[in-house]
């Protein structure tokens, strides 16, 4: 029988449809049945969705400038015109 | 003058991706900064799941920045440009933390990672049932956090607090978009331990955002309020340039 403590164990599995079709059938049903847990579900699913917009850190700018110093020196000769 | 960020959709297709090669080769800087400013911070924070400290990791984020540089023009593969780079760094990064005869290794903790229980067991009854009812989340409208800066932090200071393989994990996949198994192939891990670490890592984000909501008895997370929590705008990158 799958308990509340189950469904938390394997949320991701099942969120992430790696679980076997049995093991989602009894979630499915589970949760059709519990609150608890769909709520639980759905705060990870959230989680996942705030985890993709997380602003990234800023580079440090020297560093950046370097970088892109770096990259502008092997870019030169794409840039070239042609020859005539 | 440094050039505005530019703000794209999120496009993590293979398309995307192709486009986005084919500006850089072209020698777009502008993509070439974004393209930084989208990766850097989380490559650092990748890498230090296998070098001493903060300072190797960077040092090592510059080295594959630098080899993703030089090898992009024999790129085979520009629908894989994120696999690509992220390759590249672990590659150093493993390296790196053996030269510095780091003891532990990313794959040693994988035993130990399994034998941990994924939840935490106070939360439910000894049937195995919720202890206490789990607490809806009405204020977190995804369009509304987006402009909270406070809940940014607080997350972001979770992540940097989880273990390193936990992190690594985390940042691969929720925030990098690399699928389950691209994970578990870049980190060296099997694809189950690769779930159970994702899991993990997402549990802990699940909570701190639950006590920042709802509070949880610590003295310096009081219950704050939807709108307090989303009080601060905040400009956010949304999406890749992949």
């Amino acid at each position: 029988m799958l308990f509340c403590r189950h469904v938390a164990q394997r949320g991701s599995d099942y969120l992430g449809r790696t679980l076997p079709w049995p093991a989602r059938l009894g979630f499915a049903l589970h949760l059709s049945m519990c609150r608890n847990c769909r709520r639980f579900l759905q705060q990870i699913r959230q989680t996942t969705r705030l985890l993709a917009n997380v602003p990234s850190a800023t580079v440090p700018p020297t560093l950046e400038d370097a970088l892109v110093a770096a990259f502008n020196r092997h870019a030169a000769p794409s840039r070239l015109p042609r020859a005539q | 003058m440094r050039p505005r960020l530019e703000i794209h959709e999120a496009n993590h297709d293979a398309g995307g991706s192709e486009a986005l090669v084919g500006r850089l080769r072209a020698g777009d800087e502008l993509t070439f900064r974004n393209l930084l400013r989208r990766h850097h911070s989380r490559m650092v924070s990748v890498a230090m799941a296998f070098v001493a400290n903060r300072a190797t990791a960077e040092e090592v984020v510059q080295e594959t920045w630098l080899a993703v540089i030089e090898g992009l023009p024999a790129l085979e593969e520009p629908r894989a440009l994120r696999s690509w780079i992220y390759s590249i760094l672990l590659n150093k990064a493993r390296r790196r933390g053996a030269r510095e005869s780091r003891i532990r290794v990313f794959s040693d903790f994988a035993e130990a990672d399994d034998a941990e229980p994924t939840t935490d067991p106070d939360l439910f009854t000894g049937r195995g049932s919720w202890a206490a009812p789990v607490a809806a989340w009405n204020e977190l409208d995804p369009e509304r956090v987006v402009s909270g800066r406070q809940l940014w932090k607080h997350v972001q200071a979770v992540i940097d607090g989880l273990p390193g393989r936990q992190r690594a994990v985390l940042l691969l996949c929720d925030m990098e978009q690399s699928s389950g198994s691209e994970a578990a192939r870049l980190l060296g891990v099997s694809e189950a331990n690769q779930r159970v670490l994702l899991h993990r890592a997402r549990l802990a984000v699940r909570q701190a955002i639950d006590g920042l909501l709802h509070g949880n008895g610590d003295p310096q997370c009081d219950p704050p309020r939807a709108e307090k929590i989303f009080s601060e705008p905040v400009t956010v990158t949304i999406g890749s340039d992949e």
